[in-house]
């Protein structure tokens, strides 16, 4: 290697270990985010959130709550699982491994872990509302059941992801010939 | 591999170790390791010509085709990397 890509390969390790990091923090973030949010909530802000201001949340028990904290976590998996995927990723990269197998299959966890995220999203939203109008009376449950511009992203971004793992595999495959040639 | 690597028997031949070949070569150690035990994927004319130039042989003195040997089979990309 030559001076210069031996700085650039420097410079992407230092910032690949940052990444590791700060996708440990955000996982750590995430977790905290969701106690804090079913810790504080009041019933207002879940009807305006969750029911669209169109029934109220009658009753918020410790056991609504908990379920609630429950669900969103179980929401949240994937998300845990895409970072957890990342970090691994940029762990790869600060150790100068860039083009190995694991790579692949990392990025094309990533990618699995978005679609998933976009799944779970479009059956958590209508439990939820479920969740917390099923105490209700007649005429005041909700299910409501929609596709946002955010799930639509994840997906899309998790199969171009599913794409570029799948050309990686190939650079890899050139990758490992060019380094098995004398 | 259906294409066996004679080396080591013409390094013997010729009483070279293969950090010597290595280094007039060009090449690093490890890779005549690699070269040596058949893990390689292609070997470019250039370091073949240093080796035959070096141990005073013909290609076919360090290579040979072998058709029962075990490994892959050789497609069209194997036979474009020789």
């Amino acid at each position: 290697m030559t001076p210069a890509q031996n700085q650039a390969m420097q410079r992407i390790r230092v910032v690949s270990q940052r990444f590791a990091i700060a996708c440990i923090g955000l996982m750590a973030a995430l977790l905290a985010a969701i106690g804090a949010y079913w810790l504080t909530v009041t019933p207002d802000t879940l009807s305006r959130q969750w029911l669209g201001a169109m029934a109220p949340v009658h009753a918020l028990t410790p056991l609504l709550r908990g379920i609630g904290f429950s669900l969103t976590i179980l929401a949240a998996v994937p998300v845990l699982l895409a970072l957890k995927h990342l970090r691994h990723l940029f762990l790869l990269y600060a150790k100068g491994t860039m083009f190995s197998e694991s790579n692949v299959q990392a990025l094309s966890q990533l990618g699995c872990c978005l679609i998933l995220f976009a799944v779970v999203q479009a059956f958590f939203e209508p439990v939820m509302g479920l969740m917390l109008s099923i105490g209700n009376p007649p005429g005041q449950r909700m299910l409501s059941v929609s596709i946002s511009a955010g799930m639509l992203v994840a997906a899309f971004i998790g199969g171009v992801l599913l794409v570029i793992a799948w050309v990686m595999n190939e650079a890899r495959k050139i990758d490992e010939e060019r380094q098995l040639t004398v | 591999m259906p294409i066996i690597v004679n080396l080591d028997v013409m390094l013997a031949k010729r009483k070279v170790r293969s950090n010597e070949l290595a280094r007039s070569v060009g090449i690093t150690e490890a890779n005549i390791s690699l070269l040596k035990s058949g893990k390689v994927r292609a070997i470019r004319f250039s370091t073949l010509e240093a080796i035959c130039r070096y141990l005073d042989c013909q290609p076919g003195d360090i290579l040979a085709y072998v058709a029962d040997a075990p490994g892959v089979e050789p497609d069209a990309d194997d036979a474009a990397s020789m």
